[in-house]
């Protein structure tokens, strides 16, 4: 009898517990996937400005490398204002350089070598050296950013 | 009043029911549940995406980072280098190792910072009592933020012997057809002349601290450099130093490694050699035919050294010198003549110091291989043999030298020229020949011997008084401009077939250096880069022992 009589009542509240449980699980999940979604957003936004970060620092090293092969007495003449927006400002041993800043950190990628000499500024750079600044950058939305790399390097030979 | 279901709440649980016709009361609430499990695995997605995308962004971080620490390490390298150039460097012997080190650290504008630990890798040689070493590895760690990179670098002084021609106060100027085999140095301007047929040819790396006003009428095979760093050629050696070497006195009187005390002369009065003694035209002549470094029986067992029929005695020890006793080095207070002969059979390379004027008195000609120890023979074996002619006022040619010369040597003057002495009268003629003026291996061509072009040059067999031809083979070194003398007077040159002065560059001479020969203040040169990627360990435990 008691059995009856729950088999009896229970349909009712099972009926109604089903629906809100429905409505509750659809929000859940709409407000739960649309939240993970954000996260992809900003895992993606990571992700793509660790890329662009990697890509920058090896350009960077890439025309580091170039300077620091060149003979101690052209690098100011060959490196100063070297830009890759300014495609006039690209010498010989910059030339491949500026291609690959393009082609890796996009259109809006961009890598600018400042090299300041003693007689520049004696006070910043000591006799017989050079002070570099290599600053790549690129948009990241409408943001710019960029990674200033900075070295010195000493003149040993004649 | 009893609660009745809504129209679609019992929609929704008969569709339930006929959806899912098996649903037991045990399954209420499995819909909600499957969304938690849904959100959850999402959530743990999520989790892992963003921690993976964050792992990204913190290794391009620290590779930024890294990257500057380089760029700190190379600063630091560089300070370094400009230190030991510049003698500011506040040597010292913190490792108690005998060899002098010192260690520079700062901070850097841009937030980075270095660490530099120096030490002397080399032996202390002559030229370099100001460093006192020949060379430095120099150890540098970069910090930026939490990146740390280290990198190994080792300079060495260069060598003057790398210059077929070294002018450190004044300018060169080169004619039309001019060959310099080996890099050339001006402390004034390098002049060239336009129009020439044969252009000047500068195979190797040309600096003038100057400038080079027609470079463009000239064929610069490695380039060149104006505006280039002066070389410091005055304070390249100390004599006390060399001096004491000869005399077995100084700390260390080896010359790469090698030997232990030189030959020491100051005639009249010490005079180990008895050059005195020698009469005419040899009296006290340094004459090197007459050296034996490989004498095998005057000291039966050992291999001495002899000059002459008399062993060579060693002032430290009394005895007659063993042959791995002797450093190199030849010094004459005051001027010393040298001629003859060091053909790799007896001889042996040498550098013949003279604290005044080095003067060549007839043809000086060093072997190129070593020999057999039996029959004494060349056999194309050894090390070349290499002189070095050092003095602090002139190299000079003496004024009764023939006109055919021939001197194999690295001439180096500390203040002043090297120059050939005398008249067109005073240096008698060469004849009959045959002789080999070209020394293209080929003795007596005739009736041209092609120098400089073929069907053109000097009648090689046919030896005249009209023959003047002045060989120099090596590196010339010196304050100012050289003079030729008679080889470049305007009647020698009108009569002249051929070239009466060649300035052969000897590369056999930065292989195998004369002893001790000085090397330059002021101008070194990297021989090695290294990154070291453990960052942990002390950084002087990566400088040599």
């Amino acid at each position: 009898m008691k059995h009856g009589q729950r088999s009896k009542s229970a349909p009712s509240a099972e009926a109604g517990f089903t629906l809100v449980e429905l409505m509750i699980s659809v929000f859940l999940l709409t407000v739960g996937v649309l939240a993970v979604s954000q996260v992809f957003v900003i895992a993606d936004r990571h992700t793509s400005f660790a890329r662009e970060e990697t890509v920058a620092v090896t350009l960077a090293r890439e025309i580091q490398e170039k300077i620091l092969s060149e003979t101690f007495s052209d690098i100011d003449q060959i490196f100063d204002g070297v830009d890759t927006n300014d495609p006039q400002s690209l010498t010989e041993p910059s030339e491949l350089w500026g291609e690959h800043v393009v082609e890796r950190l996009g259109s809006t990628g961009r890598g600018v070598v400042e090299v300041t000499t003693n007689a520049e500024d004696p006070g910043a750079v000591p006799y017989g050296m050079v002070s570099v600044l290599v600053t790549m950058s690129w948009y990241e939305g409408s943001s710019e950013v960029s990674v200033p790399v900075r070295f010195n390097i000493a003149k040993i030979g004649a | 009043m009893n609660a009745t279901p809504s129209a679609a709440a019992r929609f929704g649980a008969d569709a339930t029911r006929r959806g899912d016709p098996r649903r037991s009361g045990g399954e209420e609430g499995s819909t909600l549940l499957l969304t938690l499990l849904i959100l959850s695995a999402l959530s743990i997605l999520a989790s892992a995406v963003i921690v993976t995308a964050m792992g990204d962004r913190n290794l391009s971080r620290y590779e930024r980072h890294s990257m500057q620490a380089l760029g700190a390490a190379e600063t630091g390298i560089a300070f370094a280098k400009r230190a030991i150039i510049d003698l500011e460097a506040p040597l010292e012997d913190i490792d108690g190792d005998g060899k002098p080190d010192f260690v520079l650290s700062d901070t850097l504008d841009w937030g980075g910072s270095y660490t530099v630990v120096a030490e002397a890798s080399d032996i202390k040689g002559l030229g370099i009592t100001a460093y006192q070493a020949n060379g430095y590895v120099l150890v540098a760690e970069g910090r930026f933020v939490g990146a740390t990179r280290r990198v190994k670098v080792e300079i060495v002084h260069d060598s003057f012997l790398k210059f077929a021609r070294f002018v450190s106060a004044t300018s060169l100027t080169y004619a039309c057809g001019a060959a310099l085999t080996g890099e050339v140095y001006t402390g004034g301007d390098l002049n060239i002349p336009c129009g020439c047929s044969r252009p000047c040819e500068f195979l190797e790396s040309v600096y003038a601290v100057g400038d080079i006003p027609n470079s463009n009428c000239g064929a610069f095979h490695r380039g060149f450099i104006t505006d280039a760093e002066e070389i410091d050629l005055g304070n390249s050696f100390s004599w006390t130093d060399v001096r004491n070497k000869a005399r077995g006195l100084g700390a260390d009187n080896s010359c790469e490694r090698t030997g232990e005390v030189g030959i020491y002369m100051s005639i009249p009065g010490t005079d180990p050699l008895g050059l005195d003694a020698q009469v005419g035209a040899d009296d006290r002549v340094l004459i090197l035919d007459r050296f034996n470094f490989n004498n095998l029986t005057l000291a039966p067992g050992d291999t001495v050294i002899s000059y002459g029929a008399a062993g060579v005695i060693n002032t430290l020890t009394g005895a007659i010198m063993r042959k791995g006793e002797f450093n190199g080095i030849v010094f004459f207070e005051g001027t010393g003549l040298v001629r003859g002969t060091a053909d790799g059979v007896s001889g042996r390379s040498m550098t013949i110091f003279s604290t005044t004027n080095a003067t060549v008195r007839g043809d000086i000609v060093t072997g190129h291989t070593g020999f057999d120890a039996v029959t004494l023979n060349p056999d194309g074996s050894g090390d070349p043999v290499n002189l070095g002619l050092v003095s602090d006022s002139y190299v000079s040619i003496h004024s009764a030298t023939k006109r055919v010369l021939r001197v194999d040597a690295a001439l180096l003057s500390r203040t002043s020229n090297w120059v050939a002495a005398g008249t067109t009268a005073s240096h008698p003629d060469a004849a009959p020949g045959p002789i080999d003026l070209d020394l293209d291996g080929i003795n007596g061509e005739s009736p041209f011997n092609h120098d400089p072009v073929p069907g053109q040059g000097w009648n090689e067999l046919t030896i005249t008084a009209a023959t003047w031809v002045l060989n120099i083979n090596g590196p010339i070194v010196t304050v100012t401009g050289g003079s030729a003398g008679p080889w470049a007077d305007g009647s020698v040159i009108a009569a002249a077939a051929g070239p009466t002065r060649r300035y052969n560059y000897d590369l056999d001479m930065t292989e195998y250096p004369p002893p001790c020969f000085p090397v330059p203040l002021n101008l070194w040169k990297d021989v090695s880069w290294t990154e070291i990627f453990e960052a942990q360990s002390d950084l002087s435990s990566h400088l040599p022992e």
